[in-house]
């Protein structure tokens, strides 16, 4: 038998790490999925008529690209060199760039993760390459477009060499599961709810990213630029705010007080944002007019509340997003919002 | 049945006919499950090889009371439908899977291979990377040159992938051997001059 050095296949989806990576390949009739240990191969096959099904858990997973380590040293020794050099505004994008890099990375980590296993009749093993949601759901949606047909063809050719009454009730009940293709975008998962996360968690990175800004203004670091940064932020936590109300709205899933309390805490959040920068411009205002200058008693403590508060609700959101979550399809039990 | 798999409990899946997003009764986790025709099918057995029922029909080379159905791709030997195996839309018998299967000549059937290329080029990245190992050239570099030369037409990955790291291990290891032959020189005509 000739032998192949490498099979072709496509390429669906893969995971690098410095020690470890993965990769998942589609072929004419199986998936196979290859973990790379460095010095190492590991292959499993799933053959297209032997996979049952599919399943996708959400679940933190984290992954360090190295082009973010890239991106970290890069801003970070822009930070170092131009530190107490001129021009300063370098120093202060590079440390927001650095915080933006690490708190996306985090975000994917704990809001855009999953695990997807693949379940056959003898094993139900995970797929290392799998790990992001959007990743995980187009490669099940083209997986499914193999599996379907050839789980058809199989089914009859057996019908033809058997026929008996428990067949059709079984072909029945096949027919009505083979009826729509699920695509990518169709997965159980409501759109309406999936946006209304997507938006609550904007709005929980926002207010992270606030309590990063206030405490840095707080300790005279960056505060010119900051104060833009800070502007744009605002605008995202309201508009993050008010998409999450009327999406879950929408979807009816706006019931429980879990999520209302949720909803009042980012807009308050929102608020103290908005006294937060009041009370800039008041400072501003101040050193323009030579009344004075440096914070006063009052705006220390209103600043120091908004950092608090602002951690708080981070941390009521992420307390909030690791809580055991509803099936959205029931209609007596409601999904926690925002990824959250 | 499908179970929950964070924590293993078992999923109530009578309800679902292809997609699906379920709550595991034990722990809530939500997960979407895609279910498939064949989770609906019962356990597939092989087909008992039939009986032979005269001399004149030929019979399997392992069971020689059953009739023979096909013959293996491979040796040629006659299969009841038992033994034949079906591998890469051939037929093969018991015998000759296992064979293939050791001696690793079938890519179909490999689990597991060994990256030479990448052994070769961390022989001699890491000991350059790391400088403590520097004085380690003497042994790395011409073990690079090794592995790369000795497992060159070795089949690498099952997945696509060139053979450019054997050629940036090669060219290191030849770069290492070329400065330790330049210090080697160097330091014997420093004592040479001195002397």
């Amino acid at each position: 038998m000739k032998q192949n050095q490498s099979t072709k296949g496509q390429l669906l989806a893969r995971r690098r790490g410095t020690l470890f990576s993965a990769s998942l390949w589609l072929h004419d009739d199986h998936v196979l999925s290859v973990r790379n240990m460095r010095f190492t191969e590991e292959y499993a096959r799933y053959y297209y008529k032997d996979i049952l099904a599919i399943q996708v858990r959400r679940a933190p997973r984290f992954s360090c690209s190295i082009a973010l380590l890239c991106g970290v040293v890069l801003f970070g020794l822009l930070a170092l060199i131009f530190s107490n050099r001129t021009p300063h505004y370098i120093s202060a994008f590079s440390t927001i760039a650095i915080l933006a890099l690490v708190g996306f990375n985090a975000y994917l980590t704990f809001f855009q993760s999953c695990k997807c296993h693949i379940v056959t009749a003898v094993s139900t093993d995970q797929i290392p390459s799998l790990f992001r949601i959007g990743a995980t759901r187009q490669a099940v949606a083209q997986i499914t477009e193999r599996v379907l047909p050839a789980q058809e063809a199989a089914e009859a050719g057996e019908s033809q060499l058997t026929s008996n009454p428990a067949t059709d009730s079984f072909a029945t009940r096949i027919q009505a599961s083979l009826s729509p293709v699920v695509s990518a975008k169709d997965q159980p998962v409501h759109s309406g709810i999936r946006k209304g996360q997507f938006a609550a968690s904007v709005t929980i990175v926002g207010t992270l990213a606030d309590a990063l800004i206030t405490l840095m203004q707080s300790r005279h670091l960056f505060t010119n630029a900051l104060g833009w940064i800070g502007g744009a932020n605002l605008l995202l936590i309201l508009t993050g705010g008010i998409a999450t109300v009327t999406l879950f709205r929408r979807s009816k899933q706006f019931r429980w007080l879990r999520n209302l309390a949720l909803i009042s805490a980012l807009f308050v959040a929102g608020i103290s944002y908005a006294s937060a920068q009041i009370n800039i411009s008041w400072q501003m205002f101040q050193r323009k007019t030579g009344a004075g200058g440096g914070l006063n008693a009052f705006n220390s403590a209103v600043t120091k509340m908004n950092i608090a508060g602002d951690f708080c609700l981070v941390l009521a959101g992420a307390a909030l997003a690791l809580r055991r979550r509803s099936d959205p399809s029931n209609e007596s039990k409601v999904a926690a919002p925002g990824g959250l | 049945m499908l179970s929950c798999t964070k924590c293993w409990a078992l999923l109530d899946t009578s309800t679902i006919s292809s997609a699906a997003t379920l709550n595991c009764p034990a722990c809530a986790s939500a997960i979407d499950i895609s279910i498939f025709p064949a989770f609906f099918r019962g356990p597939q057995f092989s087909a008992a090889g039939e009986l032979s029922v005269s001399e004149d029909l030929a019979s399997c080379f392992y069971h020689t009371t059953k009739r023979a159905s096909v013959a293996c791709t491979r040796c040629g030997k006659f299969l009841c439908a038992l033994c034949s195996l079906e591998v890469l839309s051939d037929v093969w018998c018991p015998a000759c899977l296992s064979h293939g299967a050791t001696e690793k000549r079938v890519p179909a059937l490999e689990t597991r291979r060994t990256l030479w290329d990448t052994v070769a080029l961390g022989c001699a990245v890491l000991p350059t990377v790391f400088l403590v190992f520097v004085y380690f050239w003497v042994f790395t570099a011409p073990a690079t040159l090794f592995l790369s030369i000795r497992y060159w037409n070795r089949p690498s990955s099952i997945v696509p992938r060139t053979k450019i790291r054997f050629i940036i291990a090669m060219v290191i290891a030849l770069l290492q051997l070329t400065t330790m032959a330049f210090l080697v020189y160097s330091w014997t005509r420093l004592r040479y001059v001195r002397g």
